[in-house]
Formats: structure tokens, C-alpha cells, sequence
């Protein structure tokens, strides 16, 4: 049963546009990261509780930036048909600029 | 030409300035009365008041001239009297206390409606004309003659600043009680009546039930410090500062005894006019631990040290003020910080603590009303301030983590970047 749903999801899956699929790649990586941080903030504890937040929040908020990406650039997605990848890529570089800057502000 | 004039006037003003404070108007029931009071007076003239001894009715009383008063202290030894003359009346005595002078008022159970009406002002209830502290009990016996409304009362308030003390003798007293309102701040019980003594008039039937005034519950003088610390006293008894009381021998529960009238006058008199138990707070100062310098404002959880110099004049003199219960108080809305001073013995109160981890505007708050002593309110502005931008710790090991987290995304936004730039 659940090997079925696996196979469906894998099948389904394989229609992604590769673009698409590097920027799942990427998605999964910031989660990673993110945790990782979480869990060594936990052994550690939240001494330099600043550049905890600030590292933990660079890749929420690369995660939650990629996300939006991946909607705006996904073809089987109507809803942003207006915006073009290439218009969606600029929006996300600049929101990123300023993702980092304030990430490294607050990294103290 | 004018400059030597102004500056001798001002040189003037400040002599005149500095011998302030002792000057007295003695206002009694008749001028011709003034050698019963000789021993009293010249007490105050040792402790180096100048007494200006004057009836009550004396047609050019003045106690203000062109809005400046012309004495510091006033006293009211006019049990009967029913006005005054000259330009006196009750609201310049109030004006007179509200400018910070002072009011010794003795009456006696002859006690007139203007001088009731005085004390209540003071937050005094005197009892009814006529009433008279009776005591049955231990009566005692001056010139041969046994007499129920002499009191030979002990029953001082415990605070030596006003009484000086301890007594061995008893304070004789003939007058009226007065109650004092239990939740009167400002007023102190100095003298209350013997356990076994009550107020009454026995031309009166009593009440039934006997509603008295009775034992602690009656006031034989009460004190009261006004919030802009000017002294008021109300003694039930103009008696007990007469020459006849101050130099008695009285026979009380089957002893003869002196009085102890006339060091307790004098002291009462003396705190009451300022000469005792004013406390004087300066240098207000507070910094850093291990810097010396005041500094504009802290930062959170700084480490500091408060200070403040308290002395106490007596007679002129001051010397070092001596107690533990002196606080400070470190306020935003709230106390953060409420904490007892600690002093030196040399006068200097000081207080180390750490700055509360909250920024804001802080004040520093001494408040310290001690019984018979002058109040002390100072006030003093701290802002607080969070940690700045580049005070925050960096690149510490323990972060590098974190540091390596924020980098890698960054590194993988510029290959993702360069991925959707150069493919299709």
C-alpha cells in the first residue's frame, strides 16, 4: 500500500522539469542545515542565542525564498502564469540580498 | 561706584541669610506672664534662638512684612486666645508653616475655639473645652498638694531625636488630651497619658456608655512633621514649660522626684525649630565599578555603585547620619532594584548593584521619611541603554556552526543563481 503511493509520488515526480527539481534539491538542503542547527543549538545550548537565530534563520528564510521561486518558475503552476522565471529570478535575487544582509547584521 | 554698594548688600544678604533660622515670636495669653517662662526661654536662648516675647492682643503683631516673614519659629502660649492682633490671624499662621517655618502650640483645657481650630488644622483633635486628663491613680503631689490632673507621665515615643533622653524622672503635665488620627502620617504621639489616665469634664455628666479618652488612646503632645518638613507641636499643656514645672519637685507613687521637664522642653523645643533631627543629603553620585567618572547613562547589567552623602545638623554642627534603613530604589514605572544603603560612619550611604536587564529611562529614588527626622526625596535620571550593534560577542568558537550555516546558504543562493542563469 504505502509502496504504491512511493511508486505514484516517484512516477508523478519524474514529470518535474529538472529546474524545478534542483530547486527541490536546494529546498532539502536548507531544511537539513536548519536542523542540524537546531540540534547543535540543543547539545551546546543558546549561548551566542543571536548567531543561532541568525544562522537558523538564514536557511528558514532561504527555504521559504526558494519556495516561492519554485511556484513562480513551476509550469504545471497557473496561478503565477503572469510573472516570467525571468522576472521571478530578479525578485528572488534581490530578496535574498537583503535576506543576507540582515542575516549577517544580526550574526553580531 | 555702585559695585562696592551692591556687592556690601549682598554680603548683607548673605550674613543676614546665614543667621536665619533662629529667630522666635513668643506670643503669650499676657506680656506680663513672661516670667513664668524665664527657665524655658532661656534655654532657647542657650541653644542660640533670639525669643521676642509678646502678648497675644498686642496691637503691632507681625509675623510677615512685605512678603517676607520676620521670624523663622513661632510660639503660641495664648491658650484663651480667641484672635490676635496686630495683622495675624489662622491662614498667616498656615501660610507661615506652608513656607517651611515652624509652630510650638502649648494650650490648656481652657483651650479657645481659634486655637482648636489651629491644631486641627495640624491634624490635632484636641478634646472639648473644659476636659482635663484626670488620674486617679497615680496621683501626684506638687507644693504639698495632691492633685488629680497633674500627670506625671513617661510614656515617650522611641524616638530619642525628639525627646532626647532616656528620662529617669517623670514630665509633668496639667492640660488637655487630643487624639490623633491612627492613619495620620505625619503626626507622631510624643507624650501619650498613663495607662490609668482618662480625659474628661467633670462638670459634665458622663456619657453612658463612657465614651473617654483614655490611657495610650489621649495625646499629651503630639508632634507633626508637614510634608515640606516644617515642625509643628501641640502640647496639651502650656504648664509643663512653665519655671514652676521645669524646677518642681513632685511626689509621684509615693517617691520625690525632679522633673524631667526641662531637658524634655528644651530637646522638644529645639526639634521642633529645626535645631535637631534635620538630615542633610548631598553629593548624589553614581558610576561604574572600576571607573570613577559619572557617566551619562548604562548599558544593561552594568555593574555600578551609588552614593550619596547624608549628615545630620544638630546645633548647627553636622555630623555623619548613622541607620540601615536608608534604600534606594532603581525605578521605570516599577522598582527594579529596592535596596538598603550601607554607610561608611563617615556619612557616605552606598549601594552596589547590577543594572536590570531592561533598557529604558531609570531613576534613582532616595525616599527616606524617618520618624523625627527631616524627609529625604532625591531624584535622579539614568537612561539605560540596550547592548550597541559591536558590543555583541563575536567569532566565538562555539558559533562558528552558525557561521558556517548562514555562509553555506549564501554559497548555495550563487550556485543556484549561476544554475538558472546558464541552463535552460
Amino acid at each position: 500500500m504505502l509502496a504504491e503511493i512511493v511508486k505514484a509520488f516517484s512516477d508523478e515526480y519524474k514529470k518535474t522539469p529538472v529546474r524545478v527539481k534542483v530547486l527541490d534539491a536546494f529546498l532539502v538542503y536548507a531544511l537539513a542545515t536548519a536542523a542540524v542547527q537546531f540540534a547543535y543549538m540543543l547539545l551546546v545550548g543558546t549561548f551566542p542565542f543571536n548567531a543561532f537565530l541568525a544562522g537558523f534563520l538564514s536557511c528558514v528564510g532561504f527555504f521559504a525564498l526558494t519556495v516561492c521561486l519554485r511556484m513562480q518558475v513551476d509550469p504545471a503552476n497557473k496561478e503565477f502564469s503572469g510573472i516570467s522565471p525571468e522576472r521571478a529570478f530578479a525578485d528572488y535575487c534581490l530578496a535574498n540580498l537583503v535576506l543576507h544582509l540582515v542575516v549577517w547584521n544580526y550574526m553580531g | 561706584m555702585t559695585r562696592p554698594l551692591l556687592f556690601g548688600l549682598a554680603l548683607l544678604a548673605i550674613l543676614s541669610n546665614a543667621a536665619a533660622g533662629k529667630s522666635v515670636l513668643m506670643l503669650l495669653q499676657n506680656a506680663n506672664t513672661a516670667e513664668r517662662f524665664t527657665s524655658f526661654v532661656d534655654g532657647l536662648s542657650a541653644a542660640g534662638f533670639t525669643v521676642d516675647i509678646k502678648g497675644y492682643k498686642d496691637s503691632g503683631l507681625k509675623l510677615r512684612e512685605y512678603g517676607t516673614w520676620l521670624y523663622d519659629h513661632l510660639i503660641l502660649f495664648a491658650p484663651k486666645a480667641e484672635g490676635f492682633g496686630g495683622s495675624i490671624d489662622q491662614q498667616t499662621i498656615l501660610d507661615f508653616v506652608d513656607s517651611g517655618h515652624n509652630v510650638l502650640l502649648g494650650v490648656n483645657s481652657d483651650v479657645s475655639e481659634t486655637m482648636r481650630s489651629l491644631a486641627a488644622e495640624f491634624g490635632v483633635d484636641l478634646d472639648d473645652r473644659g476636659t482635663k486628663v484626670y488620674d486617679h491613680f497615680q496621683s501626684a503631689t506638687l507644693d504639698g498638694k495632691e492633685d488629680p490632673t497633674l500627670i506625671a507621665a513617661s510614656d515617650l515615643v522611641d524616638a530619642p531625636v525628639i525627646v532626647g533622653g532616656p528620662y529617669k524622672e517623670p514630665i509633668l503635665f496639667r492640660g488637655v488630651a487630643a487624639v490623633v488620627s491612627p492613619d495620620s502620617e505625619l503626626a507622631t504621639v510624643v507624650l501619650s497619658a498613663p495607662a490609668t489616665a482618662y480625659s474628661h469634664d467633670p462638670k459634665k455628666s458622663m456619657l453612658e456608655p463612657p465614651s473617654l479618652m483614655a490611657g495610650a488612646a489621649a495625646s499629651l503632645i503630639t508632634a507633626v512633621q508637614a510634608r515640606n518638613n516644617a515642625r509643628m507641636v501641640v502640647s496639651g499643656s502650656v504648664e509643663m514649660f512653665s519655671n514652676s514645672f521645669l524646677a518642681a519637685t513632685v511626689t509621684a507613687g509615693g517617691k520625690s522626684t525632679a522633673t524631667a521637664n526641662k531637658d524634655f522642653v528644651n530637646t522638644l523645643t529645639r526639634w521642633t525649630f529645626q535645631d535637631r533631627g534635620v538630615l542633610v543629603a548631598s553629593n548624589m553620585r553614581h558610576h561604574l565599578l572600576g571607573s570613577e567618572d559619572q557617566p551619562w547613562g548604562y548599558r544593561v547589567n552594568d555593574d555600578v555603585e551609588f552614593l550619596v552623602d547624608v549628615m545630620e545638623v544638630e546645633g548647627g554642627e553636622s555630623k555623619p547620619y548613622k541607620a540601615d534603613d536608608v534604600q534606594v530604589e532603581f525605578i521605570m514605572l516599577n522598582p527594579y532594584v529596592r535596596q538598603p544603603l550601607a554607610h561608611d560612619g563617615a556619612g557616605t550611604f552606598s549601594l552596589r548593584f547590577k543594572v536590570p536587564d531592561v533598557y529604558g529611562v531609570f531613576k534613582y529614588v532616595v525616599d527616606y521619611s524617618h520618624r523625627g527626622y527631616s524627609y529625604i526625596k532625591l531624584t535622579h535620571q539614568v537612561p539605560v541603554r540596550p547592548f550597541k550593534h559591536n558590543e555583541y560577542e563575536r567569532f566565538l568558537v562555539c558559533a562558528y556552526p552558525y557561521y558556517a550555516s548562514a555562509l553555506s546558504m549564501m554559497a548555495g543562493f550563487f550556485v543556484l543563481g549561476f544554475y538558472f542563469l546558464y541552463t535552460k
